[in-house]
């Protein structure tokens, strides 16, 4: 890890601490205090993209766990999405508080996507892909079916220690606490024994078992964990929209979260961050062109609003896995590399 | 018993459709290590494109699926010179997100050009059907599936055995480099890959919409068609030529005598519950190589 000179240890718990230097207490102050005044100074019409923006930061942590840092490759995450936000809707229509809705709702995801990890146990690359692909239909075949239907549930409105979570901006400062506690959970689990095993096994899982990593344990795990962060993420959404439904968790998704990490930057938990905002904000303004391309072929005004941010999204996608795949965090270090060494560029 | 005898019958042909498309993952994946999660929407184009040539410029029917087939392998070409040439050596999520990332583009580019509805693709088989003594009715369509998919796989497996560049194809996917050093021009190799699986594509799409109308929804049959594969193993072809017309019998089954305990839909989850369980008891798939793997 870089640091800058002169900064020394001298005991173990200044070696693990989670900040250590006065800029970093100052950029997380400064960063708190952004994420949670942010809609304040933005119109009202961004709110949605910045609440959508938070709820999917949640998701793609999760993704990042299992994907990025563990390298088990899932298509099926909205599916645990949903799994979360029909348990937390089912759970609060019942009257049971927000939090423990919450980690249920996590569980529920976890455990749902434990076993369908259990595939992860003997095959990897293309196959698990496919084989989580297929866990997404069969999820959603089980939820249309047997909880609840097309239709759904509704969510009850929620509160928290008699704060009610009913106007938009309330919910923004809900799902931003969520997300930023479980962004210190997953920062802490990168750089814990669990981190360490998980990259070991996405590195070469074969000489991770040989050294001693026991694989079958730690890739469920990850997929326990990246589960879990689904399953609140999905919630969160549910809350948000106030109906928990399949229609909101398609398989697009799926691809697009997965797009948002590679874009972001794969084995970092700041890309998901950059990732998620980067994507959704093109996709901001695929939906603000959509007018000025229903213009110039007004044959085709109707779909116009449907299809141009997809399109925009896509090819953001294309272009980025084509010419930088490493993504926008290893962007950022080659920028603030040369910063740092200005006028020397070695 | 009529429905059982039925359920053979429709499994059978629409089995033999998932094959066809199936050969194409299969022929790229053994090529060059890629798997094309994009082969869906690229069967849906090549119905659209054919549709488009027949019905909307009314050029007559051979003439519009030529041209369609020939867009397929223009298709194929394009996707090789500009996107393969980068993926080769890439992770495996990238070549997955690229793929499913073209395949959504292909989608909302469809959705602008052709819309939403349920287009009904102008009939290439005569209607009517053959009975066998009161026990199953074939369609005509389903028949002619059953027919062309068995005369392309003969003409194919002729292709794949017998010419140059079929056996240099065979080489290639052996092994890449060990091809390259005697002289095989393995670039050329790739396209004529590429080429090929995406004029199967076309030419799936093309047969399935027959039946089931134009829409990108339809897409999903790729997916399908990815579940014969790795349930055939991915390296092999005899495997996804038996294993087709299972799976497709199976999900016909599924539908006629599951969906009444579970209240439908069982009909899309089969295949993907048999490849879970394929995956779990053999992971390489039932006629795949089992690959050792070292450090």
């Amino acid at each position: 890890m870089w640091r800058p000179s002169g900064l020394f240890h001298i005991n173990y718990r200044q070696e693990i601490a989670f900040i250590q230097t006065p800029a970093q207490w100052v950029w997380l102050v400064i960063g708190l205090i952004l994420a949670y005044t942010l809609p304040l100074f933005m119109p009202m019409i961004l709110w949605d993209y910045l609440i959508k923006s938070w709820v999917t930061i949640a998701a793609v942590l999760g993704l990042s766990i299992l994907t990025g840092i563990c390298g088990q490759i899932s298509l099926g995450h909205t599916a645990f999405m949903a799994v979360g936000a029909f348990v937390g809707a089912i759970l609060l229509d019942h009257g049971v508080p927000l939090i423990p809705a919450l980690i249920a709702a996590g569980l529920a995801g976890g455990l749902v996507g434990l076993i369908f990890g259990l595939p992860a146990l003997r095959i990897k690359g293309f196959y698990l892909a496919f084989a989580t692909l297929a866990a997404f239909y069969i999820i959603e075949f089980a939820l249309i079916h047997y909880f609840g239907g097309e239709v759904g549930h509704a969510v009850p409105p929620t509160n928290m220690f008699g704060f009610n979570f009913d106007s938009d901006l309330r919910i923004y400062y809900l799902v931003v606490s969520v997300t930023l506690l479980l962004t210190y959970c997953s920062k802490n689990i990168t750089r814990s024994k669990w981190g360490r095993a998980f990259v070991a096994i996405r590195d070469h899982d074969i000489a991770a078992n040989t050294l001693g990593v026991n694989i079958y344990f730690y890739k469920l795990m990850a997929f326990f964990i990246g589960c879990f962060y689904a399953g609140v993420s999905g919630l969160l959404l549910s809350i948000y929209m106030g109906w928990a439904s399949v229609d909101h968790y398609p398989l697009s998704n799926c691809i697009w979260y997965l797009g948002m990490l590679i874009v972001g930057g794969m084995h970092n938990i700041s890309g998901a961050y950059l990732g998620v905002f980067f994507i959704l904000g093109i996709e901001q303004i695929g939906i603000a062109m959509a007018p000025v391309f229903a213009e110039w072929f007004p044959a085709k005004a109707g779909s116009m609003i449907g299809t141009v941010p997809i399109l925009f999204v896509g090819l953001t996608l294309v272009l980025f896995i084509l010419f930088e795949p490493r993504g926008l965090v290893h962007r950022w270090e080659i920028i603030k590399t040369s910063f740092r060494l200005f006028p020397f560029s070695h | 018993m009529e429905k059982l005898a039925s359920c053979l019958v429709v499994g059978l042909s629409t089995g033999c459709i998932y094959s066809l498309v199936a050969i194409g993952f299969v022929l790229i994946y053994k090529s060059s290590g890629v798997l094309n999660f994009a082969q869906g929407a690229i069967l849906i184009l090549g119905a659209y494109i054919f549709y488009s040539f027949s019905v909307q410029l009314g050029l007559p029917m051979p003439l519009a699926i030529f041209l369609a087939l020939v867009f397929g392998a223009l298709l194929g070409y394009g996707l090789e010179r500009f996107i393969l040439d980068r993926l080769i050596g890439q992770p495996v999520l990238a070549i997955i997100l690229l793929t499913l990332a073209f395949s959504e583009l292909l989608k909302g580019t469809m959705y602008l050009a052709w819309g939403t509805d349920l287009i009904s693709a102008p009939r290439l088989f005569p209607q009517g059907n053959i009975n066998f003594g009161n026990l199953a009715t074939i369609d005509y369509s389903q028949l002619a599936f059953i027919i062309i998919t068995f005369v392309l796989v003969v003409l194919f497996a002729v292709f794949y055995n017998k010419t140059k560049i079929g056996l240099a194809m065979k080489a290639t996917a052996d092994d890449t480099i060990a091809a390259a050093n005697v002289g095989i021009k393995v670039r050329k190799v790739f396209a004529v890959t590429w080429i090929i699986s995406c004029i199967t594509a076309a030419a799936g799409g093309i047969l399935v919409t027959n039946v089931m109308g134009i829409h990108y929804n339809v897409a999903e049959i790729g997916f399908k068609a990815m579940a014969v594969a790795l349930v055939g193993g991915l390296e092999s072809l005899t495997g996804i030529i038996v294993i087709g017309p299972i799976l497709g019998i199976v999900e016909f089954l599924a539908a006629a005598y599951l969906d009444p305990l579970v209240g439908g839909g069982m009909r899309d989850l089969a295949p993907f519950i048999i490849l879970l369980i394929v995956l779990i008891v053999r992971p390489y798939g039932v006629f795949g190589w089992e690959r050792i793997e070292r450090i």
